[in-house]
């Protein structure tokens, strides 16, 4: 069994420092493999995470999910093989960029993490929050136009989480105007993270080829 | 590709909301999978009266019931995450190219 970490053009692909790790090619695309992990933990996650990003600091990369694995080098080669042009075409999609991520939640204050003293005002509240997430929302969609070549709101309801996939050499002035707009939000909590691999824009509805 | 051959996504672990086969994971499995249709009831029931809501008109007392039935709803929830040992990220179900279910 080995242990599957990202896809990238074979042209691109980097030299791996990391023991164990290797590149399998077909066809435009290599893929980025390791010895079998251990058990599920923690540790093992942020692993595979750090070679992912490792991979993605050299060239374009379709991260994949922790705990992905093939039986051998052959049957990856042989995914590699069967899926390649939806890959490629996904690739090429996310070319040159990397993903900024924002998260924004009102912040839990000690009132209101107790019970609402009336249906009334636990209505309140929930229009309170979803006027306060849509407003940010609809900031940060002005604030990142023409700015990002993709921006997508993530599910979840209790906070505003966007992705967004900003070229690479835009991914500095960005990351500065969110955290500029982050510390006037004083009324949410803000954390902007990145740049990473772009995990959120490798499923895109399209023929994935992947089996959940 | 199978069940664990590889998808795109995110960094950290994704717990899969299948059912297991061994059998002590089957009421888990099960109790996960339920819960987590409740939760996306419950979620749209949300947001279905935040915009009646908004969009005024509903009296007072209407309001109120609204409010103390998604507040009831909303404890029942976390009652039963809770009591089967589930935190709110578990009760969501991987779509795969989709996305996540919440």
């Amino acid at each position: 069994m080995i242990t599957l970490y990202a896809v990238t053009w074979r042209a691109d692909a980097p030299v791996l420092d990391e023991d164990g790790l290797a590149l399998l090619a077909d066809g435009d695309l290599a893929m980025v493999v390791g010895p079998a992990q251990g058990t599920a933990s923690r540790d093992d996650a942020l692993a595979h995470g750090r070679i992912v990003e490792q991979v993605a600091s050299a060239a374009d990369v379709l991260p994949i999910r922790y705990g992905a694995t093939a039986a051998d080098t052959d049957a990856a080669r042989a995914l590699l093989r069967e899926h390649g042009s939806a890959w490629a075409a996904r690739l090429q999609k996310v070319e040159g960029c990397a993903e900024i991520a924002i998260r924004a939640a009102p912040p839990a204050s000690e009132a209101e993490a107790e019970r609402a003293e009336s249906g009334a005002e636990h209505m309140a509240r929930l229009v309170s929050r979803t006027r306060l997430l849509d407003g940010a929302e609809n900031e940060l969609g002005e604030l990142l136009t023409g700015r990002c070549r993709v921006v997508r709101r993530l599910a979840g309801h209790e906070e505003l989480r966007l992705s967004c996939l900003v070229e690479r050499a835009n991914v500095e002035p960005v990351r500065s105007l969110l955290e500029e707009w982050a510390s006037a939000r004083t009324d949410m909590l803000v954390t902007v993270t990145g740049p990473w691999a772009p995990y959120s824009f490798v499923a895109d509805g399209e023929d994935s080829g992947v089996a959940l | 590709m199978t069940a664990d051959g590889p998808g795109f996504g995110e960094p950290e672990p994704r717990r899969r909301a299948r059912i297991e086969a061994d059998p002590e994971q089957v009421e888990r499995g099960l109790v996960q999978l339920v819960l987590t249709l409740v939760e996306l009831l419950r979620q749209l029931m949300e947001r279905q009266a935040i915009r009646r809501v908004e969009a005024g008109g509903l009296e007072d007392d209407q309001v109120e019931e609204l409010g103390r039935t998604l507040m009831l709803l909303d404890e029942k929830m976390t009652e039963l995450r809770d009591h089967f040992g589930l935190e709110p990220e578990d009760l969501n179900i991987d779509l795969g190219p989709l996305g996540r279910l919440l």
